[in-house]
């Protein structure tokens, strides 16, 4: 059976320096796998895919360690993402099967963790864009989370997702 | 000096008023009073005695009261014992009067103290009285010369051989003063010495050299002192300015203060800021699933109630953990799982139900964390909320603190740091206490140093004074000795002269007096002596008698013709002359010729007036007889004493020709 | 004694002056011997110093 969230993950290219930016300059996230996990969510709630950056600007990873630290909150929104999904244009039942029952197929287990992971690099551009545009000081960036928050609470008081 | 007159009141046998008036003519300048033995001569002699000096040698006692008189006198009735000399001396007219009262007791008669009265007779012709005291009488007739002048033959033999002769001879021609002055002079002179300091100079020295040391000490005590003042100066001005610039800065001090307080209050609040900042980060990250996924939990949960799944399975368990049982062989409750068992197919069924090929489990595992994280997620705006909420307040006091900071900065800005300012003053304060203790330490000994000049000045000054003392001393002495000398010369050569003269005149004197081979020499103590020639020893008692009569004649004669010429000593320059004797003196001689003979008595009356002023003889008739041949031309006055009995006699005045 | 004598010349006219009044001092009492030997000697000696100081 195959693990997931047990390995290193590196980020690489301008994933790597919004993934950066948002822990070490802005400073609102305080590890890599809290940007992760953050990402996977905004990523689907903004129907925003993106494709791994396999240039070599830039890096920066995930140790493994961590990962299993959040090995139960990663499983969870993998779950939540593959049930959730509908870009691949799947069946109801075909999402719950990929979100419960394929941990131990490889083959599938690779194009779901794939298809998570490109919910997170286009989470990352979305929180990259909320954070870097209009923020240049660190109290901005602190207001920005507020505000963050803030419409998001409003948003979901209103309505449930924008996808 | 010339006697005018004597008149005699009750004065011995002189019974009431008598006057006797004397030549003063310059040719016939002998008065001639006539008496016999016992008549009273002596006594008219002894009037002068008396009249001047209170002192008459009389072999009775002192009582001259008239004996008629005497016995007239009633019980407790007084007499008068009078008698009056009116003579010229210095060219004054004098009276001399002495009165003696006496009185009849019951026991007899007694006499009081005699008592002189002296006036003379003013320019105006008025005449003054003045207070008779010593000196008056003895300024016109010194007592010890009395003998010389007021004489009686008897006694003639022993004048020139008295002892005090140099005195008085000295004193008569005018050497007594040479004399006195020279004796005189040599005790100054060693008063002068004695009041020399010798010690003082070296003295002097000492106080100079310690003067000079202590100015020297004093100076550079100055010094010091000068720059402790110095210091002093400049440390005040600093400490002026100091205390000014804090003054004028009191309230940049309040601002300052403030700022402080400002400062840290946005110290404090900015850690709590950041504290706060850290915590809603915190609680972004850390509960930001449950959040951020509410809507995908709603939806997934909506889609999970659509398909129904049935949850049989055991709770947390999977399809490896029954593997993993099967391969161990033997079952949690320790039944055996054999391969084909029916506990293994049981197990196998089991299996379906299970994750993965269950999802039932995994299914209520994932509602279960749904449920977890909705509930999780309740609070998480309101913290974040609540959190940004103090942020900002932060924030807000933060800025408005900052900007008040701001604005207090401005107000002082270029205005400096006081802690330093404060710092310098006291130091400055410290040492202004130093100098200030320094420079009264200084003073205080600049004081004393001062003290100390001036003591070692004054002491100095004294000794200096001692010197310049010597020097003004050792002038004096030279004066006085070139004075002693001057007079030592002068007593000498006039000593020589008169001793001279005066044995040449008494030589020449004698020689007319006395007829034969005889010389008279006088010693150095004025002495005469016969000079005896060789050849002629034997000598007769009456003629030796009578050689030492003429042989005294002459000598009085000598120095009465010496004292008569004035010894003229010049002094210097000739401008000033001395006169160094006394004026010429009366002979009022009381029987002269007593014990001459009629050679000798001629002689003598011959040289007598023309050696002396004024000649008043009182002499027996007989001898009168001899010298009248021989005087009688010189004869300005004559007198006659009659004695009428004991107690009583008269003079009258005779007519020159009888 | 002998002294290192820095003094004035001798004034001729003062020595005169004072052998003139000393004598006449001397004259005076010869006649009157008002005074002893002793104011005698004093007064000799005031005659000197005066005469001494003076600066005419």
């Amino acid at each position: 059976m195959i693990e997931m969230f047990e390995r290193d993950f590196e980020f690489r290219g301008k994933h790597a320096t919004y993934t950066k930016f948002l822990k070490d300059t802005a400073k609102v996230f305080n590890r890599n796998i809290d940007i992760y996990m953050e990402a996977s969510i905004i990523g689907l709630l903004h129907g925003r895919l993106a494709e791994r950056d396999t240039t070599d600007t830039d890096r920066t990873n995930i140790l493994a360690g961590v990962f299993i630290e959040e090995k139960e909150k990663c499983k969870f929104l993998f779950r939540v993402i593959m049930l959730l999904d509908t870009s691949t244009g799947l069946t109801p039942e075909q999402c719950l099967d990929r979100a419960f029952r394929e941990d131990n197929n490889e083959v599938a287990l690779k194009k779901n963790m794939a298809l998570f992971n490109s919910y997170v690099y286009g989470g990352i551009e979305v929180l990259y864009e909320k954070f870097f545009t209009n923020c240049t000081t660190s109290d901005d960036y602190l207001n920005m989370i507020y505000t963050f928050v803030n419409n998001f609470k409003n948003d979901i008081n209103g309505i449930t997702d924008e996808s | 000096m010339l006697l005018r007159s004597l008149k005699l009141n009750n004065f011995r046998q002189y019974k009431d008023e008598q006057l006797i008036t004397f030549s003063n003519d310059k040719t016939k300048n002998v008065t001639v009073i006539l008496g016999d033995n016992t008549s009273g001569k002596t006594t008219l002699v002894q009037a002068f005695n008396w009249t001047l000096f209170d002192s008459a040698a009389f072999t009775t006692k002192d009582f001259l009261l008239n004996m008629e008189v005497a016995q007239d006198l009633r019980l407790n009735e007084t007499a008068n014992v009078v008698t009056e000399i009116c003579l010229t001396h210095d060219n004054i007219d004098y009276i001399i009067t002495r009165t003696q009262v006496y009185l009849r007791t019951s026991k007899e008669v007694t006499f009081n103290q005699s008592r002189v009265k002296v006036s003379y007779k003013q320019t105006d012709g008025q005449l003054k009285e003045i207070i008779p005291t010593d000196s008056t009488i003895r300024k016109i007739l010194p007592p010890e010369l009395s003998g010389y002048f007021f004489f009686d033959g008897e006694r003639i033999g022993s004048i020139s051989s008295k002892n005090d002769v140099t005195e008085s001879v000295k004193g008569l021609l005018g050497l007594s003063e040479l004399f006195n002055a020279m004796k005189h002079l040599k005790s100054a002179i060693k008063l002068f010495e004695m009041n020399m300091d010798i010690k003082g100079n070296r003295n002097a020295e000492l106080a100079f050299e310690r003067m000079n040391s202590e100015i020297a000490r004093r100076e550079i005590l100055l010094e010091k002192l000068s720059n402790a003042k110095n210091e002093i100066i400049h440390y005040e001005l600093r400490k002026e300015h100091l205390q000014e610039v804090l003054r004028d800065n009191q309230s940049t001090k309040l601002y300052q203060k403030k700022k402080e307080e400002l400062e840290e209050n946005i110290k404090r609040e900015t850690k709590a800021l950041e504290d706060t900042c850290k915590r809603l980060i915190s609680e972004f990250n850390t509960n930001a699933i449950g959040f951020f996924s509410q809507p995908l939990i709603k939806r997934a949960s909506e889609f999970l109630k659509s398909i129904d799944v049935a949850d049989k399975g055991v709770p947390n368990m999977n399809a490896s953990s029954i593997n993993f049982l099967i391969q161990r062989g033997h079952c949690i409750c320790g039944a055996k799982i054999e391969d084909g068992s029916e506990v293994h197919a049981h197990l196998m069924k089991e299996s379906d139900y299970l994750p993965p090929q269950s999802i039932g489990t995994s299914i209520r595992l994932f509602r279960e964390q749904m449920k977890m994280y909705q509930k999780g997620s309740e609070n998480y705006h309101g913290n974040i909320e609540r959190k940004f909420i103090d942020i900002c307040a932060y924030r807000d006091r933060i800025q408005n603190w900052e900007d008040d900071v701001e604005e207090i900065s401005i107000k002082i800005k270029g205005k400096d740091n006081f802690a330093k300012y404060e710092n310098e003053l006291s130091d400055v304060k410290v040492r202004l206490r130093r100098f200030y203790d320094e420079s009264e330490s200084i003073s205080r000994d600049e004081g004393a140093c001062a003290n100390e000049i001036e003591k070692a000045h004054k002491s100095y000054n004294s000794f200096v004074s001692a010197t310049s003392k010597n020097i003004e001393i050792m002038n004096y002495i030279m004066y006085a000795q070139k004075t002693y000398e001057w007079i030592n010369v002068t007593y000498i050569a006039k000593e020589k002269e008169i001793k001279e003269k005066l044995e040449n005149k008494v030589n020449e004197i004698f020689s007319k007096m006395y007829h034969g081979n005889r010389k008279v020499v006088i010693d150095d103590k004025y002495r005469v002596t016969l000079l005896t020639s060789y050849a002629d020893e034997d000598i007769q008692t009456d003629e030796s008698r009578g050689l030492e009569t003429v042989k005294n004649f002459a000598f009085i004669a000598g120095l009465v013709d010496l004292a008569r010429k004035k010894i003229i000593g010049n002094i210097g320059d000739g401008d000033s002359i001395v006169n160094l004797s006394s004026e010429p003196y009366p002979l009022v001689m009381d029987a002269p010729f007593s014990n001459a003979d009629e050679k000798h008595v001629g002689n003598i009356s011959k040289i007598l007036p023309e050696i002396a002023e004024q000649v008043i003889m009182v002499v027996m008739a007989k001898d009168w007889a001899y010298a009248k041949n021989v005087m009688g031309e010189r004869v300005g006055k004559q007198y006659m004493l009659n004695k009428e009995s004991e107690t009583r006699t008269y003079i009258a005045e005779v007519a020159i020709n009888d | 004694m002998s002294y290192d004598i820095n003094c004035n010349v001798l004034d001729e006219k003062k020595l005169n002056r004072i052998k003139l009044n000393i004598l006449k001092e001397e004259k005076e009492n010869q006649k009157t011997h008002t005074l002893s030997e002793g104011k005698m000697v004093d007064k000799i000696r005031k005659i000197i110093e005066e005469e001494v100081k003076k600066c005419y």
